[in-house]
């Protein structure tokens, strides 16, 4: 990562390396199996890439990266799929593709919410890699920067913004995102290895991880719901099947500021170690509900709301490999998995990377680039067939959600307590449903409750019990600051719309007397 | 693995707390009598006493790497695959399945309930399995497994941010004996070796175990990060983990845990400097108890060899692993020895104790949770009294009738899932999942037996060949 004019010979030489028929077949076969892991229901990328690296043994570094490349990216996508189609996501940073994904499936759209995710997808992966590749030296001294205080500020800012995202009254996404935490908070502390909440139960030691909770929480709970007869109108929209991908000029607008903007999140995020995809796809989808002129149509199938939060993920999966490049430090479960896969190849990734191995890594940049667009190429034609299976019966569909849900529980680490733990979240989401609260803060509240307690009790140990740590950096004040904001702001617009609700009530209530 | 070769014997289960009688307590326990606590393996050693002397592997060996993909057990273990199928040391292949969770402690209590006898399964393990076995009060430990070989070693070190004001050990321990609480150590999570070792360094110089801030990240990575970007005073880290960074010229190392300078020439150790504390954290492989001599001796011929080989040597060098090989009968002493020092540690630092240096303690969040499910319930309950009186005739009989139609399709989903959990565990997963499906498909209303029963039988088969043939998963 010289100067800027030496990147492009640097680049071609890396293409010229990588570009060969035999690695496209790889970056093929690894797009492919990606997809296809990805699509299963708790096999995302980083349980893909280890369970497919015993293929690569005896490949050379070069063919073996492009095919990583490939099985990253097309197990990103793959967890897209079945959230669009059947409101199941294929691992945790596919779960907000389902608030609008699934709906727009719903209205037969399910190809267009499809062509949203996978452009989505191409533009967040090569923006992350052109970023990966003209800046990464100077983003790593920022990523630097976040110590707890700041990581804490950071996630409070987002469990504010975005635990509202489809609530329908403050006080019950209040209770969903609480309840969330506190089961976030089920296992052995890290500080003190205490274990909590666990009620003697060894399976829970490990606590509730992100991955089990979407497929519990919506995967899970999506079937229950239909089974319980919940969902008339869940069924119907199968006739319809999916076939239409065409979007309108208004709608490519929205995408196009969308695709944008969940860029430019997800990269940062991801480059943040110990935050990833999921955060980023959430923060975006919060941001574009905060930026959009009908925030209330969110939900209910807006092609920005599938747009936003999958080019989000994969800038994020990008991102992850800055501070894996640069400093050698994974940030994320995939980044550790390719920690080990480089380091097979003799490979040690880390600031000496470039100098010792230079044409390699330009090598596997220009991998990235090209399995990006492999993503696409290959994709793009099987939206059609993909969004077929909802001309499947329903029943039939929803059985087979919940067989692939108990496997992908059981593969994560093979052990039947998560499936139990899954099928408890399950009801969870059931009864959530059933009373109209909020399903997503409960993932939300898991997934950053234990990260902001724990950046919340670092920071205090770092300072001696000293409060002032956490608003005494500039970063961290403004954090806080524009966290504060957003929580008056949303109790202001809430007590507003009760009293519209209330008066509205009355006067009917008065014309019935 | 679809083959059922277990007999259930006698179920026991020792649970040391009080069970609460709640919904997932009982689920578990259920699910826990099903797997059977106690199982006799069909290849258990012999009670003729006649010991085989030649034996061989038949079928694949299942190695299990006690963590989730990434992190220094799972490099060991595909690295030790690797090694053997490159230079075909084993007749049969090796496959690689991690179980991670509370500090390995999952994958002992599997090893040792479920796979009793199991000549095919092998499981690697480390420092941090001993520490986390104590601290988690397991009620398995080193002990209750049959040990094969240590196969690696990784001394500890102190290291500062190039930039940092203390740049020798005098340094930063001449503070850290007047001001123990003003040095901020980042490793990795609680009762592992960073922590054990730096509290050996401070009952070394006297300072009392819990005047030692150690503040602990999730991975080895993120503590890293912290101790680059000046987060923290200084790091304690394994030497391989943090090699390329020191290269790199971004942080310092002050010290080294090793009898003598044979990590780094430059680098001084801590006994040199008047510190007595020499530590190792190693990493090795176990097999579960109950195989026979014959099986011992196999696998630790197989590990001599693995260790001798070109690979295995070169991934040593490239990750500054010691070469720290000891098979029976210097492993199990060695392992009990372990132990026994890591307890004396464990026990004068109060660890799962309920003691933190950031003075909230971890019970400081779970209550104000609890407060805030409270009042999020007063939010939702007290409005909705008070609009009762607008919205009276809305639960209508129709309304009703749907409810109860929902409670109904529910339950019978939930028992049916229940069933099936069971099932996959008692009779396999071949069998339960076209009844499964059929059965849900049925609850959701499909009414076409015969078009089912066929889809549910391709869609198992389908399953089974991507998970257990493609993908190399084992299905329940």
């Amino acid at each position: 990562m010289t100067a800027s004019a030496s990147v492009f010979d640097n680049l071609i030489a890396g293409f010229s390396i990588a570009a060969t028929p035999e690695n496209l077949l790889f970056g093929i076969g690894g797009v492919m199996l990606g997809t296809a892991v990805g699509v299963l229901p708790g096999l995302g990328p980083a349980v893909a890439i280890s369970l497919l690296l015993p293929l690569t043994f005896g490949l050379d570094p070069v063919s073996a990266f492009i095919m990583f490349g490939g099985i990253y990216y097309g197990a990103m996508y793959g967890g897209a799929i079945t959230a669009i189609l059947v409101n199941t996501p294929g691992d945790s940073s596919a779960t907000v593709t389902t608030f609008d994904g699934h709906p727009l499936a719903k209205q037969g759209r399910a190809g267009t919410a499809l062509m949203a995710a996978i452009i989505g997808s191409f533009i967040g992966g090569t923006f992350a890699t052109i970023m990966l590749m003209l800046v990464a030296p100077g983003l790593v001294e920022i990523a630097l920067k976040f110590g707890p205080p700041e990581y804490f500020a950071l996630m409070l800012l987002a469990l504010v913004i975005v635990s509202t995202v489809g609530s329908s009254t403050l006080a019950k996404a209040l209770f969903a995102t609480m309840l969330g935490i506190g089961i976030g908070m089920v296992g052995i502390d890290l500080q003190t290895g205490e274990a909590r909440m666990t009620f003697g139960i060894p399976e829970l030691y490990s606590g509730v991880n992100v991955v089990l909770a979407a497929i519990g929480l919506f995967a899970v709970g999506q079937a229950f719901w239909v089974a319980s007869g919940g969902l008339e109108d869940d069924k119907k929209h199968f006739s319809e099947g999916g076939k239409k991908m065409r979007m309108t000029r208004p709608e490519w607008v929205r995408s196009g500021f969308a695709w944008v903007r969940g860029t430019v999140i997800g990269f940062f995020v991801g480059i943040l170690p110990g935050s990833g995809g999921t955060l980023a796809s959430f923060l975006s989808y919060g941001v574009e509900k905060r930026f959009s002129k009908h925030p209330e149509k969110f939900g209910t199938g807006v092609v920005e709301g599938v747009a936003a939060p999958e080019a989000s993920n994969n800038a994020a999966a990008g991102g992850s490999m800055v501070p894996l490049l640069a400093l050698g430090i994974p940030g994320s479960a995939t980044t550790a998995v390719m920690l080990v896969a480089f380091q097979m190849y003799g490979l040690q990734p880390g600031p000496l990377l470039f100098e010792n191995s230079g044409d390699l890594v330009w090598a596997l940049i220009a991998s990235l680039y090209i399995t990006n667009v492999l993503l696409v190429v290959l994709n793009l034609p099987l939206v059609g067939l993909w969004a077929k299976l909802l001309e499947l019966p329903p029943a039939l569909i929803y059985s087979s959600v919940l067989v692939f849900s108990t496997l992908g529980a059981y593969t994560v680490k093979g052990s039947i307590g998560d499936v139990a733990i899954v099928f408890v979240l399950g009801l969870v989401a059931v009864m959530l449903r059933r009373f109209q609260f909020p399903v997503a803060p409960v993932l939300l509240g898991i997934l950053l409750g234990p990260l902001i307690e724990q950046e919340f009790r670092r920071s205090l140990s770092i300072s001696g019990g000293d409060y002032s740590i956490l608003y005494s950096s500039p970063l961290a004040a403004t954090f806080l600051a524009v966290s504060i904001i957003s929580v008056i702001g949303s109790v202001v617009s809430n007590l507003r719309a009760k009293r519209k609700l209330r008066l509205a009530q009355t006067t009917a209530a008065d014309i019935a007397d | 693995m679809l083959h059922i070769n277990y007999l259930k014997t006698s179920v026991r289960h020792n649970s040391r707390d009080t069970i609460i009688p709640d919904l997932l307590v009982r689920l578990t326990f259920v699910i826990a009598l099903c797997c059977g606590q106690a199982v006799l393996a069909k290849d258990s050693p012999s009670l003729s006493g006649a010991v085989e002397l030649k034996w061989k592997p038949v079928k694949p060996i299942t190695l299990l790497v006690p963590s989730n993909p990434g992190g220094g057990w799972d490099q060991t273990g595909r690295f030790m695959q690797r090694a053997i199928s490159e230079h075909n040391l084993s007749p049969v292949s090796i496959e690689v399945v991690n179980r991670g969770g509370a500090g390995g402690t999952i994958a002992l209590a599997e090893l040792v309930e479920a796979y009793n006898g199991d000549s095919h399964r092998l499981m690697i393990t480390g420092f941090g399995m001993v520490g986390s076995a104590l601290m988690h009060g397991s009620e398995y430990s080193l002990s209750s497994v049959t040990p094969i070989a240590r196969l690696t070693g990784e001394f500890q070190v102190i290291a500062v941010s190039a930039d940092s004001p203390y740049q020798t050990l005098e340094l930063l321990m001449d503070v850290f004996k007047k001001t123990p609480e003003s040095i901020s150590w980042a490793g990795g999570s609680a009762g592992g070796s960073d922590q054990i070792f730096i509290v050996q360094v401070a009952e070394a110089l006297g300072i009392p175990s819990e005047k030692v801030n150690y503040v602990a990240f999730t991975g080895g990575g993120e503590a890293n990060a912290a101790l680059m970007g000046n987060q923290v005073t200084a790091g304690i880290t394994g030497f391989g983990e943090i090699k390329s960074i020191v290269d790199s010229g971004r942080v310092k190392l002050l010290a080294v845990s090793s009898d003598s300078r044979i990590v780094d020439a430059e680098l001084p150790t801590f006994k040199e400097k008047g510190i007595d504390v020499t530590f190792q954290n190693w990493r090795g492989i176990v097999a579960p108890p109950g195989i026979t001599p014959a099986q011992k001796s196999y696998y630790q011929g197989l590990f001599v060899k693995a260790q001798k080989s070109e690979l295995w040597q070169q991934t040593l060098r490239r990750n500054e692993w010691q070469d720290s090989f000891m098979i029976d009968p210097e492993f199990k002493a060695f392992l009990d020895a372990n132990k026994s020092k890591t307890q004396v540690t464990l026990a004068s630092m109060g660890i799962g104790k309920s003691q933190d240096i950031s003075a909230i303690g971890p019970y400081f969040f779970p209550k104000l949770i609890g407060l805030g499910l409270l009042l999020a319930s007063l939010g939702i309950v007290i409005p909705a009294f008070n609009s009762r009186k607008f919205t009276k005739n809305a639960s209508s009989a129709e309304a009703q009738a749907n409810a109860q139609h929902l409670w109904k399709g529910f339950g019978l989903t939930a028992l049916i899932f229940i069933i099936y959990i069971v099932a996959l565990s008692q009779i396999g997963f071949l069998i339960s999942t076209p009844i499964f499906i059929v059965a849900m498909a049925y609850v959701i209303g499909s009414r076409q037996l015969v078009r089912d029963i066929i889809f549910a039988i391709i869609m198992t088969g389908a399953i089974y060949v991507i998970f257990e043939k493609l993908l190399q998963v084992s299905v329940p």
